[in-house]
């Protein structure tokens, strides 16, 4: 029998603007986040991670895979360039059409995919953003959340994608080991049973995030 | 030398500078201070060289290589690179070609550094670049003859899994994969040797791992003579190993390191928080029973789940059992409370309660004691009123279980701390009611959710009793509190209602999804009489008392931790059948 997987997609921006110190302190985040779901033996069982990053193109850094094999790849970014944010989305929503499964007559289905994107800037490919972010909301997510990440984040183009925006003002070590504990008691809490077009209820997130209403 | 690059750009003692952050660099490495003490102290006289450099980028690219002192220094040299704003004419020709074989070749890049930037000629007369844009170049055009390219400098701690390539010097990376405490763990024999020697661009079929050091009691075991590692991991870590790699027989050791996780085992994890002791709607976090109802014995338990004890989470779970003494009629309900809905808990009580009282009332009637069961499979697909009304009893009990539900929501019996929805109270619901009959049994059963029930004639003949709503994902169904699930639709009550005859009778089941999930891993499972044959096996030595059944329920399957509710409906057995 397989085991019904929680799929959690990670979407990171690493633009030429994260580089450097945003860029280390991004990836001690999601080192973070793999560590504390390991210690949830929920999610070890269940969680299976997939990371995309985008700058100039998105790419998928890491396919699907489970928590227990995972090994937290190689974060890198370019020295400059443009914020593909629309084709992240829709790279996203190839993957989560092959990746997840549905129930069957024969097969138990996945829990609804979780999506978390977070961003320090804003799309470049505005026109392409907005008809992804149409096609994301199509996809049985149980819940998309974006993360605006320092200064220049923009949080218009977020809100055509979720509602459950946050924003992280700082973007040190701290900041993002907050966002990823918090993300990580999001991702505990997606494997429960709910209503078939009910939206998980989020955790409140720590006071170093702001909920943008 | 010094006319070697234009003034325009930069100072013109570059070699000068670059031999000295290498000497700056080596001095301090050996002294083992860190990387940010180390930018700290050179920032200022790449300031006062008129160098843009960005320390921030250039602390934060420190790359764990342990004591390995050329290694960190080669890699300073690559983030010095990347970090500075350095110009420097382009070389003739043949230069980079020299420049990028060595390169290819792993040899010692600062050298390289020093012996190209005073080679350069500066009356070459070409076009001035950065370095970092010159390093680019000699890496995206692949090398003749090299075996692969090289990678772009890095800057982040590697980490990715083998056979991943690295830099072509001792500076690579090995993380060794993941295992999990109780879970056989095997790396091939030679895989380790051979991926060091592809990413080394040595021979893998000469090199060799003479030592890898695991740690003391992790269970693990490497075999020298074969370059294996194999056992069961005992204990969770994540470490960084140091290992002895033979490059050939001619050659002598380099000490290297590669990265182990293992997992804990998820089993060694669940934490058995007690709920609140605050919150409304207190519930025990078991329950279990017995009873012998005329012709039946029931064996009834319930426990909180894996997943909520963990998080001091209440049992959501309910059932109920009830029985119409002057007709004969058992009803049992069953009802799983929605995890994502926070007093569900309540709603779950609500329904069982509602459901089975009113159920033992209206079947307590005369009028069901002249029903006899025949009759009423007869009926069907006639004008007959027996099965009909059953399906509206059956039915009604339901509605009045969401009524009874949202009179809850709108005046709580018990203080909230902000107006609950009916949703709030989210719950499946499965009732079934059932007669002895001379040989077997007859039972109905309306069921809104998953879970299931179903009845075994014999041992090895079992008939599923209701169909469960799922969506296309995990956790995904319907509760008694969606008005829908209790339109009085005929699409509906047939979806949801059914009845069965059998000519024997073994034992009948109603289960919440925390015991059919585990049990019946497909819809087709659970038509599957083969299925039922195995859970009634498994089942048959655990209903000797309620206490042991909960005993039972307590059994570990991954991924499967939710609340579990079995009442097992058996034939009562008199003291002369005994």
């Amino acid at each position: 029998m397989s085991i019904r997987r929680l799929p959690v997609y990670l979407l990171l921006d690493t633009s030429g603007s994260m580089r450097g110190e945003p860029i280390q302190a991004l990836k001690v985040g999601v080192q973070a986040l793999v560590s504390s779901l390991r210690q949830d033996p929920h999610a070890l069982e269940s969680v299976h991670i997939c990371i995309i990053t985008f700058d100039n193109k998105a790419r998928i850094l890491t396919p699907l895979e489970s928590l227990e094999t995972f090994q937290t790849p190689l974060i890198d970014c370019p020295q400059s360039g443009a914020t593909m944010t629309g084709s992240a989305l829709e790279l996203l929503c190839q993957c989560v059409d092959k990746d997840v499964r549905k129930n069957s007559e024969t097969q138990k289905g996945d829990w609804r995919p979780l999506a978390f994107l977070m961003t320090d800037g804003s799309p470049n490919d505005t026109a392409h953003y907005n008809r992804m972010t149409e096609e994301v909301n199509r996809r049985p997510f149980a819940s998309v959340i974006a993360c605006a990440a320092g200064p220049k984040a923009k949080l218009d183009p977020l809100k055509k994608l979720t509602h459950n925006i946050f924003n992280l003002e700082t973007m040190d070590g701290h900041s993002f080991a907050e966002l990823f504990q918090w993300v990580s008691s999001t991702v505990s809490s997606g494997n429960r049973s709910m209503g078939a077009t009910s939206s998980i209820t989020l955790p409140p997130p720590p006071p170093e995030i702001q909920i943008v209403v | 030398m010094s006319n070697l690059l234009s003034e325009k750009f930069v100072t013109p003692s570059l070699p000068d500078f670059i031999r000295n952050l290498v000497g700056t660099l080596d001095a301090m490495h050996r002294e083992g201070k860190y990387h940010g003490k180390i930018s700290k102290e050179i920032k200022p006289w790449m300031d006062s060289s008129g160098v843009n450099f960005d320390r921030d980028n250039f602390r934060s690219s420190a790359v764990e290589l342990g004591n390995d002192v050329e290694a960190q220094i080669q890699q300073d040299v690559k983030n010095f690179v990347t970090c500075s704003k350095y110009w420097i004419s382009s070389p003739t020709a043949s230069l980079e070609a020299d420049f990028k074989a060595d390169l290819y070749q792993g040899k010692n890049l600062p050298m390289l550094f020093l012996k190209f930037l005073e080679s350069c000629n500066p009356e070459s007369g070409s076009t001035l670049r950065t370095m970092a844009d010159f390093v680019k170049t000699l890496e995206q055009t692949p090398e003749p003859n090299a075996a692969a390219p090289v990678e772009p400098p890095q800057i982040s701690p590697p980490a990715s899994p083998p056979p991943s390539t690295h830099t072509a010097n001792t500076q690579f990376s090995i993380a060794l994969r993941n295992g999990t405490v109780g879970k056989p763990y095997e790396i091939e024999p030679s895989a380790i040797a051979r991926a060091i020697a592809n990413q080394r661009k040595d021979d893998p079929e000469k090199a060799r791992i003479s030592h890898l050091q695991l740690p003391d009691g992790c269970g693990l075991q490497f075999n020298e003579q074969t370059g294996a590692v194999t056992g069961i991991p005992i204990k969770a870590l994540e470490e960084q190993l140091h290992l002895d790699y033979v490059p050939s027989p001619n050659e002598t050791s380099i000490t290297c390191k590669v990265s182990l996780l293992i997992n804990p085992d998820p089993a060694s994890l669940w934490k058995d928080l007690p709920p609140p002791a605050d919150a409304p709607y207190q519930k025990d976090l078991l329950d279990d029973k017995e009873y012998t109802l005329g012709d039946f014995r029931i064996i009834a338990a319930s426990r909180r789940g894996r997943s909520h004890a963990n998080k001091g989470d209440f049992r959501d779970d309910d059932f109920a059992v009830g029985y119409a003494d002057s007709t004969g009629w058992l009803v049992v309900v069953v009802a799983d409370g929605a995890g994502s809905a926070k007093y569900s808990r309540k709603g779950s009580q609500i329904a069982c309660m509602v459901t089975s009282e009113r159920l033992v009332a209206a079947l307590n009637t005369p009028e069901y004691q002249t029903i006899s069961p025949p009759q009423i499979e007869q009926a069907e697909g006639g004008p007959v009123k027996p099965r009909k009304w059953l399906k509206e009893l059956l039915h009604e009990a339901a509605l009045d279980a969401h009524y009874k539900i949202q009179g809850e929501a709108d005046q709580p019996s018990e203080t909230l701390p902000e107006p609950p929805t009916i949703r709030n109270y989210d719950t499946t619901l499965i009732i079934l009611v059932m007669k002895k009959l001379e040989r077997g049994c007859f039972t109905a059963t309306f069921s809104i959710g998953d879970g299931g029930a179903g009845i075994l004639d014999t041992p090895d003949y079992a008939e599923p009793l209701t169909h469960a709503d799922g969506g296309e994902h995990a956790g995904q169904t319907t509760f008694v509190t969606i008005s829908s699930t209790v339109s009085n639709t005929p699409e509906n009550l047939d979806k949801r209602f059914k009845m069965s005859t059998t000519m024997d009778f073994t034992a009948a089941l109603v289960m919440t999804d925390g015991i059919t999930d585990p049990k019946f891993p497909s819809d087709a499972a659970f038509s599957d009489p083969a299925c039922w044959q195995s859970l009634w096996q498994e089942l048959e030595p655990a209903l000797v008392s309620s206490k042991s059944l909960l005993d039972w329920m307590n059994f570990f399957s991954p991924g499967n931790h939710d609340d579990r509710t079995l009442i097992a409906i058996l034939p009562a057995t008199t003291p002369s059948e005994e």
